[in-house]
C-alpha cells in the first residue's frame, strides 16, 4: 500500500505540475477569443518558461541574498503543496501528511518570500505591489479559513482526501447543497489568490495596477522562470482544490494503469473546463479599484458564513 | 530520591539568583567583572533549573515543599499559615523550563548588551550595571516563585515582587520622560489587576478559611453558577491585565519597549506566560467546570485582542512597540484557545478540552521562543543603529547578515509559517477551534467559526507585519542617512550566539513537534485528569500530529518540512548545475530611467497605508495635508502630509476615566477647608453615623 501510495502520489503531482502552464495558456486563449483576437498559442507559457531559463540573469545591485533565495523557497513551498493535494486519486495520496491548513500556510510561506524579495531591490513598484498583495491576502485569508471551516463541518475533517471521498461515499450525485455558498465563496478566493481580474490583472505591466507582476518585476532569467512556474503551479493547485472538492467524480480508487490514465485525463479535462470558466469570468468583468477589493472579499466572507449557518441549521 | 534531587536543584538555582543580587552590591565598583560573574551564575542557575524542570515535566512528578514561616503565622494568627507550600509539578515545570531557558539565553545576551550601560562610558548619577544585573536575577527568581507558589501569601508576595522588579527594570532609563510615563502606566495597571486577584483570594479565604491552595482545589464544584462566573471574571481581569488583553493592554506597548531589550524579551516572552499559567491553574484546579458564558466571553476577548493587537502592530514604526503589540496579538490567540478549552470543558468534552489546552501550551512555547528572539534581535539592531524608528533603518542585511537571518526566522514565526514552531501551534489552535464545533449547542457553531476567521485575519495581518518589519529594517537601502551608518557592523559574539540558540529552538520545535508534543501529556493531564485515564491522547513518538481522531486531520511536520528543505536544496543544486553557465549580471534597479534613491522606497508607514484605508473605522486616521503655495498661487512650493491614528482605548476609555477621577477628587477637595474644627466636625458626624449603623 505504501509503495502504491507513493508512486501514484508522485505521478499525480507530476501531472499537476506539468499541466500547470497549460491552464494559464488556456485562460489566455479564452480571453483572446472573447476579445476577437487570435491570441498566443495555448502552449505559449511552456515556450516562455524555457526561454526564461536560457536567458541571462540580471540582478539589482541593491538586492541581497534574500532576493536570490526567494525563488527557490517560493517554488519549493508550492511544489510541496502540489504533492499534498489529491489530484488524480484521493485514495492514493499523501494528504495524510498535511491538510488544508498546511496548504494555506505553505502558500503564505511562498507569498512571504515573494513579498520580501519584491521590496529588496528598493524599487517603489516592488513596494507598492508587495504592500497590496499582502493587504489583499490579509483579507482573503479569513474568508478562506471560513470556507474550509464550513467544509470541515460538513465533512467532519480538514483532511483533503477525506473531504473528497465523502461526496462519493455518501452516494450523492451532487455535492452537499449547503456547500453551494462555500463553492461561490471559495471561487472568489481562488480568483483573488491567483491574482486574476477583478483583483489583479496578470496581463498588465501598467505600473499603477500591477500586483503580482509588480512583485516579480525585478526578476529575470531562471529566477523569473521559477517565480512564474510557482504562480502557475499555485493556480493549478487551487483549481484542483475547487474541482476535486466539489466535483470529485472519476477519481482513481484502484491501483491499475488504465484507470489511472482515465482519471488523469478526467482531471485534466476538469481543470481545463474550470480554466475556461475562469477565463470567461475574467473576460466579462473589469478590474476593480483596489479599495473595492475588500468589498468583494467581504461577499465571499458572508457567503462562507451563510454556508456555515446552513450547515448548522441542517444538523 | 528524585523528589529531593529536584528540590535540591530548585533551591540551588534560587539561591544562586539571590547570591547574584548580593554580588551586585559587593562588586558594584567593578562593573566589568560583575557582568562576567553574574552572567556565569545566571546561566548556572538557569541550567540547574532547566534540568530539574525537564525531569519533572517528562517523568511527571508532583512535589510539595513546606516553607516554615513562624513570623508570618504569628502576625496573622492563623494556624493554617504555619507552613507555606510550594508545588513543583509537570504543568509548573513546563513554564519553569521556559523561564529558566529563556532567562539564561537573555543573561548570556546581556553580558554583551549591558556594556552600553557601563559607568565609565556614561554619566549616570547612580551606577546602572549593578542595578541591572541584581534586579534581573531577582526578576527571574520572582517569576519562578510565582510559578511554584501553592499558597496565597507566597503567590501574592511574589506576584507583587514580579511586578515591582519588572517595573524597576522598565525604569532603567528613567531620565527620559517617556520611560517615566510608561512606568507610571505600568505601575497603575498592574496594581489594578492585582486588586482583582486580592479580591479573588480574599473570597477564597472566606470560603475555606485557609490560605493554602491545596484547600481551594475543586472548590468551584460547590458554588453557584453565577458566583463562579463572577469569580472567573475576576481572574480574567486580574491575570488578563498582566497578559495584556484588550482593553487592559495599554501599559504593555508602553512598558515592554522601554526596558532594556533583554528585559523586554523576558517580559514579553515569559512574564506574560506566567500570568497564563496562574490563570490556568486557578481556573481549572479551583473553579473546575465553568459556565458556558465564561468560555464565550473569553473567546470574544481573545479574538478582539488578537485582531486589535496586530492591527496596531502593523501601523507602528517603532520596532519594539510593534513587537509589543504583536505580543498582545499572541496573547489574544492564547486566550482564544484557552476559551475553546473552557467551552469544551463546560460541555463535558474532556478529551477535546485537553487537546485545546495542549494547543494553548504549544502556542505559549512557540510565542516565548520567537518573541524572545525578536526582542533580542531588536536590541542588537537598536544597539547598532541608535534608533528605534524603523523609518530610519533599511539595508542592514548587508551589514548584519547573521542578525538578519535570525530576524527572518523570528519574522517567519511571527507570521506562523512552516516549518516553524509557531506554525505547528497555529495549526493546533485551528484544530481546537474545529473541535469546539463538536459541542452540541447550535449557536456555538456559528460563533466559533467567526472566532476562527478572526484568528485567520490576525495571522494574515501578522504576516503583513512580519514582512513590513523585516523589509523596513533589513532590506533595500538605508533610509536613515544618519551618522552611525558607517559604524554599523555585525553584533557581538554573545548576542549572536544567544539569538542562534533561540533560532534553532524555533526550527526544532517546528520540525520535531510530534514527539515533543507528547511530552506535554502530564502537564495537560494535571488540568484535565480525565485524559490520563482515557489513555490515548497523542500517539507517542509518531511522525504525525493527530487531533484526537485520525479522521479529523493529521499532519506530519517532520516529513513535510524535511521534504521542503530537501527539495529546496535539490532545486538549488539542479538549477546551479544546469544553468550556472548562463550569464549573471549585476545592474541597477529599473526605475523608468530615473535615478533611484532611498526617498523613493516604501517606508513602514506607506507599506501599511492600504490597511489604514481598508480598516479606517478601526484606525480612525487623522490626515493633515498642508500645501504651501508660491506667491502666484499656482505653483506648489511644499506639501506636508501627516497622518496619525487615533489610539482608540486611550482616547475613548482611559481619557474619560482619568478625567472622571480628577473631577471627583476635585469635588472632594472642597471638603478640605483647612480648619481643624471642621475636621473635628467630620469625625463627630462619622462617629454618630457609625454608632447609628452599628446599633
Amino acid at each position: 500500500m505504501y509503495f502504491e501510495k507513493i508512486l501514484i502520489s508522485i505521478l499525480q503531482a507530476l501531472i499537476l505540475i506539468s499541466a500547470a502552464p497549460l491552464l494559464a495558456g488556456i485562460i489566455k486563449k479564452v480571453k483572446a477569443t472573447f476579445q476577437y483576437r487570435q491570441g498566443p498559442p495555448v502552449l505559449q507559457p511552456y515556450y516562455d518558461l524555457s526561454k526564461y531559463m536560457k536567458k541571462e540573469v540580471v540582478v539589482s545591485d541593491i538586492a541581497s541574498w534574500l532576493f536570490l533565495a526567494a525563488p527557490y523557497v517560493t517554488l519549493a513551498a508550492i511544489v510541496i503543496c502540489a504533492f499534498l493535494v489529491p489530484s488524480v486519486s484521493y485514495l492514493y495520496s499523501l494528504s495524510k501528511l498535511g491538510d488544508m491548513i498546511l496548504i494555506i500556510y505553505l502558500f503564505a510561506l511562498a507569498r512571504f518570500f515573494m513579498a520580501l524579495a519584491a521590496m529588496d531591490t528598493a524599487s517603489a513598484f516592488g513596494g507598492m505591489a508587495s504592500s497590496r498583495e499582502m493587504m489583499i491576502s490579509s483579507i482573503a485569508e479569513p474568508a478562506m479559513i471560513l470556507c474550509f471551516i464550513s467544509l470541515a463541518i460538513t465533512y467532519g475533517s480538514t483532511n483533503l482526501s477525506n473531504i473528497m471521498s465523502s461526496t462519493i461515499k455518501s452516494g450523492n450525485y451532487f455535492f452537499a447543497i449547503e456547500n453551494i455558498f462555500v463553492f461561490f465563496a471559495l471561487f472568489i478566493i481562488v480568483v483573488a489568490e491567483t491574482g486574476r481580474v477583478p483583483f489583479d490583472n496578470p496581463a498588465t505591466h501598467l505600473e499603477l495596477t500591477m500586483i503580482h507582476e509588480g512583485m516579480i518585476l525585478e526578476y529575470s532569467g531562471r529566477y523569473l522562470a521559477m517565480m512564474t512556474m510557482a504562480s502557475y503551479i499555485k493556480q493549478a493547485v487551487l483549481f484542483t482544490l475547487m474541482v476535486n472538492i466539489f466535483f470529485p467524480y472519476g477519481m482513481l480508487t484502484q491501483f491499475a494503469a488504465l484507470p489511472f490514465v482515465v482519471s488523469s485525463a478526467l482531471l485534466i479535462f476538469k481543470l481545463i473546463a474550470f480554466s475556461v470558466v475562469v477565463g470567461i469570468f475574467e473576460s466579462v468583468l473589469a478590474k476593480f479599484r483596489l479599495f473595492q477589493v475588500p468589498d468583494l472579499i467581504g461577499i465571499s466572507f458572508v457567503l462562507a458564513l451563510t454556508g456555515i449557518i446552513t450547515n448548522v441549521i441542517k444538523i | 530520591m528524585a523528589a529531593s534531587m529536584v528540590l535540591f536543584f530548585f533551591f540551588i538555582s534560587s539561591f544562586i539568583y539571590v547570591a547574584n543580587c548580593v554580588l551586585a552590591i559587593v562588586l558594584r565598583k567593578r562593573e566589568e567583572l560583575l557582568i562576567k560573574v553574574s552572567t556565569f551564575f545566571n546561566i548556572i542557575a538557569g541550567v540547574a533549573g532547566l534540568s530539574y524542570s525537564l525531569i519533572v515535566l517528562i517523568f511527571n512528578q508532583e512535589i510539595y515543599y513546606k516553607i516554615p514561616f513562624a513570623v508570618v503565622s504569628s502576625a496573622i494568627g492563623n494556624t493554617s499559615i504555619h507552613a507555606m507550600t510550594i508545588k513543583i509539578s509537570a504543568l509548573n515545570c513546563f513554564f519553569l523550563a521556559l523561564i529558566y531557558l529563556l532567562s539564561s539565553v537573555s543573561a548570556f545576551y546581556s553580558s554583551s548588551y549591558i556594556r552600553q550601560y557601563l559607568s565609565f562610558e556614561n554619566h549616570f548619577e547612580t551606577p546602572r550595571v549593578p542595578l541591572l544585573t541584581g534586579l534581573f536575577s531577582l526578576f527571574i527568581l520572582s517569576m519562578v516563585m510565582v510559578s511554584v507558589s501553592n499558597h496565597a501569601i507566597i503567590f501574592l508576595i511574589s506576584w507583587e515582587l514580579m511586578s515591582l522588579f519588572s517595573f524597576f527594570l522598565v525604569m532603567t532609563e528613567h531620565e527620559s520622560p517617556k520611560t517615566r510615563s510608561a512606568g507610571f502606566t505600568y505601575f497603575i495597571m498592574t496594581h489594578f489587576g492585582t486588586a482583582f486577584l486580592f479580591m479573588f483570594l480574599a473570597i477564597m479565604f472566606s470560603l475555606t478559611s485557609s490560605l493554602d491552595f491545596a484547600d481551594y482545589v475543586n472548590i468551584g464544584a460547590g458554588l453557584g453558577g453565577g458566583f463562579k462566573t463572577a469569580l472567573f471574571m475576576m481572574l480574567l481581569v486580574g491575570f488578563g491585565t498582566k497578559a495584556g488583553i484588550v482593553p487592559l493592554h495599554i501599559w504593555l506597548p508602553q512598558a515592554h519597549p522601554q526596558a532594556p531589550s533583554h528585559v523586554s524579551a523576558l517580559m514579553s516572552g515569559v512574564m506574560v506566560k506566567v500570568a497564563m499559567l496562574m490563570l490556568l491553574r486557578f481556573t481549572f484546579e479551583f473553579l473546575g467546570r465553568t459556565e458556558l458564558i465564561c468560555g464565550i466571553v473569553t473567546l470574544a476577548i481573545g479574538s478582539i485582542t488578537s485582531i486589535l493587537g496586530i492591527m496596531y502592530a502593523v501601523v507602528e514604526s517603532d520596532i519594539k512597540k510593534s513587537l509589543a503589540y504583536s505580543t498582545i496579538e499572541n496573547v489574544g490567540i492564547i486566550f482564544s484557545t484557552f476559551a475553546c478549552a473552557l467551552i469544551l470543558d463546560s460541555q463535558g468534552e474532556k478529551l477535546y478540552a485537553a487537546f485545546a489546552l495542549t494547543a494553548m501550551l504549544y502556542h505559549v512555547l512557540a510565542h516565548s521562543f520567537f518573541k524572545t528572539l525578536l526582542f533580542l534581535n531588536a536590541g542588537a539592531i537598536i544597539h547598532s543603529t541608535h534608533t528605534r524608528n524603523m523609518d530610519e533603518m533599511g539595508g542592514l542585511i548587508k551589514k548584519m547578515p547573521q542578525t538578519a537571518f535570525y530576524f527572518l526566522t523570528g519574522a517567519m514565526c511571527m507570521a506562523s509559517l512552516p516549518p516553524m514552531a509557531a506554525f505547528v501551534s497555529k495549526w493546533l489552535v485551528f484544530q481546537s477551534i474545529l473541535l469546539t464545533l463538536k459541542s452540541p449547542e447550535n449557536w456555538i457553531k456559528i460563533i466559533v467559526p467567526v472566532a476562527g476567521a478572526s484568528l485567520a485575519l490576525a495571522s494574515a495581518l501578522a504576516s503583513f507585519n512580519a514582512v513590513k518589519n523585516m523589509y523596513s529594517i533589513f532590506l533595500a537601502r538605508n533610509r536613515g542617512g544618519h551618522k552611525y551608518m558607517h559604524e554599523i557592523c555585525e553584533t557581538s559574539f554573545q548576542m549572536r550566539v544567544s539569538m542562534l540558540i533561540v533560532t534553532l529552538l524555533c526550527f526544532v520545535f517546528g520540525i520535531f513537534s510530534p514527539s515533543l508534543l507528547s511530552n506535554l501529556k502530564y502537564a495537560v493531564g494535571e488540568l484535565v485528569p480525565e485524559i490520563m485515564k482515557a489513555g490515548e491522547f497523542f500517539t507517542e513518538a509518531s511522525a504525525f500530529i493527530i487531533p484526537v481522531h485520525k479522521d479529523l486531520a493529521s499532519i506530519s511536520p517532520l516529513l513535510v518540512f524535511s521534504a521542503l528543505i530537501i527539495f529546496l536544496i535539490l532545486l538549488k543544486f539542479a538549477v546551479n548545475f544546469l544553468y550556472s553557465r548562463r550569464g549573471f549580471r549585476v545592474y541597477e534597479t529599473w526605475s523608468c530611467g530615473a535615478d533611484i534613491d532611498e526617498t523613493m522606497e516604501y517606508t513602514p508607514e506607506s507599506y501599511s497605508q492600504p490597511l489604514m484605508v481598508v480598516f479606517k473605522n478601526i484606525y480612525r486616521p487623522k490626515t493633515d495635508i498642508e500645501t504651501v503655495h508660491n506667491e502666484d498661487r499656482y505653483i506648489v512650493k511644499k506639501v506636508t502630509y501627516s497622518q496619525a491614528m487615533t489610539p482608540f482605548f486611550e482616547t475613548y476609555l482611559y481619557k474619560p476615566l482619568t478625567r472622571f477621577v480628577f473631577i471627583t477628587s476635585d469635588s472632594f477637595k472642597r471638603m478640605q477647608v483647612g480648619y481643624i474644627h471642621v475636621y473635628l466636625l467630620y469625625i463627630f458626624v462619622t462617629l454618630i453615623v457609625l454608632l447609628l449603623a452599628v446599633r
